[in-house]
């Protein structure tokens, strides 16, 4: 089995381009994305300017007075209603998102104005801003109500995004929605803290910010190179597999196997060879390119060796599913006799499986469908499990995610031994 | 002892079809110890096929291989180990050095350590590459990739070596070079050979015998003189001139013996008996017309003639 590795590993060594794609590339649009998509992570904007209407229908003191109504008919005890209307002063959902908007970081790229409803969509129209956010009436009202008496979605932010530019109304989108996700997430942690029943994260019981999109913390924000260091990482990893099946296809697959089962070796030695290859080649990349994004790039400021670990373990892990999909490529190739399949996999495939995975920016403002694919590619559960354990989550977090990497791993496998097994007889 | 009674190898009835196309059928073939056998035959013959069944990379659609009397197609494993193949086309990993893929394939054969190495060195030093075995094979002549290729199936020191047209678009020297070892190891080693190849002048320097195949099916074998011998009982003699002699012509179309004459730009085409000694009366006649003759040549038949009597056709078409 080394002998194959070690083969594999010199095959490789010795493709300098491809050395290159695989290396440096995913380093440098690490950077080129990293930094020119700084705005969209907590790590602060600085590139963007934009300007974006708002419109505040919310009224405030109706909302509470209403919210008060509602408490003082609940059927619980007086110091409990004190309790919540105090929670509900303190928490004051307008003033959280007013204090986002006007946020320092936010501010240095973007200019909030409020108006009201008929000059916004005017100046949306024109093209004055490039965003609108309405705050409708009862925000207030709804947003306690969903937060302490978990009652209702919350409140509708309604985002209007201009159609003249599309990324930077998305990206004002994607803060609103990280905002109301960073807001729920907050409460639920509050209600925790009070005592609260309410179902814990590590059940699963919170499906949305934990199944797969991304939770962005206060405490822990992901900065965009640390970002882009996963996402560029776990998409180049695909490409790993792909340049493995490929060149069993050019070092002449049916020739150099013949003589491996000449010399009375089974055939899936050749096949779990390629697994094994693609699973160290890759394993060696990701720790390369963390290194890269530590000590070059300056991300993941965390030192300690528990968070070390366990970025060994989940790359460790994704390097055995990516080495199944190499195994599974393979067989495709092999099957097929010809290199079309790696060819459309690298060409294309792993593009599509990047952007749903969240390789070139979150997902989470996408619609459902788009999130849910995601949450199934290796790459997307990969990005998924490191941002989440980069954001300080625990091992009951991602635990989940892992045993659905293994899954995922069990599957490739099955396929390609399906695959292998039915190629033509040499 | 009989023909074939102590082969080592044996095909009884091999057939092989892909789908309605049969690439070989109803082959029998026997190799004893120590012989160097040719299996000779144009492209599309089944001569692949036939050797791929033979080292058990194939199963036959009907018929056996026996190695030893053992059935390989029941278990292939009574072959495997003692069966160096020399696969048509080069089955080497290009971006490896020549010593890197002989470690590749050495290990996978089981061997390690210091006889790997001493095998390695061995062997390539038997196909004259040891100086330039650290070099990738991808950068190596087509000629050196085929010796890489053979040295690769000499590492586990088989007891037959089955070559596939071995010298297949290569140079000259890098074919006489092959040939050469092959006939060595042959002659040298005793190692069994089954020598495949659409070049009669190879399979006639190497081999005590010969089966010639086309259609997938044997169509004669036997040693060269046994092949030869079933051409009709002619022979050519070709007489080069320095330009025409018509009354040469004349003289030798008056000759009993001689069945044809035939002029040709460059001299005098003549069809006689076989052995019928008439080379002192050509010689006179040139003498009588003062023709000068520049060479001559008699031609008995070749491999070539036999498989275009036996079929119609060429050889290398
Ligand atoms: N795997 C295959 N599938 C279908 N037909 C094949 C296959 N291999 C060989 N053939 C056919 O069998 C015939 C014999 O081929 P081959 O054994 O390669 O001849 P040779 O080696 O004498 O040139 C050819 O007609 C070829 O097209
Ligand atoms: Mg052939």
């Amino acid at each position: 089995m080394l002998t194959f590795l070690k083969k594999d590993v010199v095959v490789l060594l010795r493709d300098r381009t491809e050395l290159l794609v695989l290396l440096l590339m995913p380093i440098i649009l690490t950077v080129i994305l990293g930094f020119a998509l700084n705005g969209m992570f907590a790590g602060g904007f600085t590139s963007f300017d934009m300007k974006v209407a708002v419109v505040d229908q919310n009224d405030r003191s109706a909302g509470m007075e209403q919210f008060t109504e509602e408490v003082s008919q609940l059927s619980m005890p007086d110091a409990g209603k004190n309790q919540l209307m105090k929670a509900a002063e303190s928490a004051d959902p307008s003033a959280m998102l007013t204090n986002l908007l006007e946020d320092e970081e936010l501010g240095q790229v973007m200019e909030v104005e409020k108006m009201n409803e008929t000059k916004a969509e005017q100046a949306l129209g024109e093209g004055e801003v490039t965003a609108l956010l309405k705050i409708p009436e009862d925000f207030t009202y709804l947003s306690l109500k969903s937060m302490l008496l978990e009652q209702g979605k919350g409140a509708d932010l309604e985002v209007v995004e201009g159609k003249d530019s599309a990324l930077m109304a998305g990206i004002f989108h994607d803060t609103i929605d990280r905002f109301v996700h960073t807001f729920n997430f907050e409460a639920a942690v509050a209600k925790t803290a009070d005592g609260k029943e309410m179902p814990g994260p590590a059940s699963g019981g919170t499906g949305e910010g934990l199944g797969g999109t991304i939770t962005v913390t206060e405490q822990e924000p992901i900065t965009s190179i640390e970002y882009y260091s996963i996402g560029m990482a776990v998409m180049f990893a695909m490409y790993v597999a792909s340049t493995i099946a490929s060149k069993a296809y050019v070092e002449n697959y049916q020739n150099v196997f013949a003589r491996i089962l000449l010399s009375g070796k089974h055939p899936l030695l050749y096949l779990s060879g390629k697994a094994i290859s693609t699973s160290v080649l890759v394993f060696m990349q990701l720790v390369l390119l963390f290194s890269m994004g530590r000590f070059v790039l300056h991300a993941f400021a965390d030192n300690s060796w528990r968070f070390w670990l366990g970025m060994l373990v989940i790359s460790a892990v994704f390097s055995l599913c990516i080495g199944a999909l190499g195994a599974l490529l393979t067989a495709i190739t092999v099957k097929a006799e010809s290199n079309v399949v790696p060819g459309i996999f690298s060409g294309g495939i792993v593009s599509v499986l990047a952007m749903l995975g969240g390789s070139f920016f979150p997902v989470s403002g996408m619609p459902e469908l788009f999130t849910n694919l995601g949450n199934w590619t290796p790459n997307g559960i990969m990005l998924n499990t490191t941002l989440q354990w980069a954001q300080g989550l625990g091992p009951s977090f991602i635990t989940p995610l892992i045993v659905r990497l293994l899954l995922l791993t069990v599957l490739l496998i099955g396929l390609s031994l399906l695959i292998f097994s039915k190629r033509r007889a040499a | 002892m009989l023909k074939g009674e102590s082969a080592v190898l044996e095909t009884t009835n091999l057939k092989k079809a892909f789908k309605k196309n049969v690439a070989v059928s109803d082959v029998n073939l026997y190799l004893d110890k120590g012989e160097s056998v040719g299996l000779l035959g144009p492209n599309g013959a089944g001569k692949s096929t036939a050797i791929s069944m033979i080292s058990s990379l194939v199963k036959p659609s009907a018929g056996d291989v026996t190695w030893h009397g053992k059935s390989v197609v029941k278990d292939p494993n009574v072959i495997r180990m003692h069966l160096g193949v020399v696969p048509q086309d080069i089955a080497l990993y290009k971006e490896l050095t020549a010593v890197e893929n002989l470690r590749f394939f050495g290990r996978i054969y089981g061997l390690r350590g210091k006889e790997l190495e001493s095998r390695m060195a061995n062997v390539l030093e038997i196909v004259g590459l040891t100086e330039r075995k650290n070099e990738l094979v991808k950068h190596y002549s087509g000629g050196m990739q085929r010796r890489v290729n053979i040295a690769v199936a000499l590492l586990h020191e088989p007891e037959i070596i089955i070559m596939d047209e071995p010298t297949v678009g290569i140079d000259p020297q890098s074919r006489n070079y092959i040939l050469e070892m092959v006939q060595k190891l042959n002659e040298e080693q005793g190692m069994t050979v089954l020598y495949t190849s659409h070049y009669m002048e190879e399979v006639e320097r190497l081999c005590d015998r010969i089966y010639i195949m086309d259609h997938g099916k044997v169509i004669a074998s036997g040693t060269k003189q046994e092949l030869t011998g079933i051409l009709s009982s002619e022979e050519t003699i070709w007489l080069e001139l320095d330009r025409s002699y018509p009354g040469l012509v004349a003289e030798l179309n008056d000759m009993e013996e001689i069945l044809r004459v035939i002029e040709t730009d460059k001299g005098i085409k003549l069809i006689t008996p076989k052995n019928s000694r008439l080379l002192g009366s050509i010689f006179q006649a040139a003498e009588r017309q003062q023709a000068q003759i520049i060479s001559l040549n008699v031609q008995v038949p070749t491999l070539e003639d036999v498989f275009l009597h036996l079929t119609g056709r060429k050889l290398r078409d």
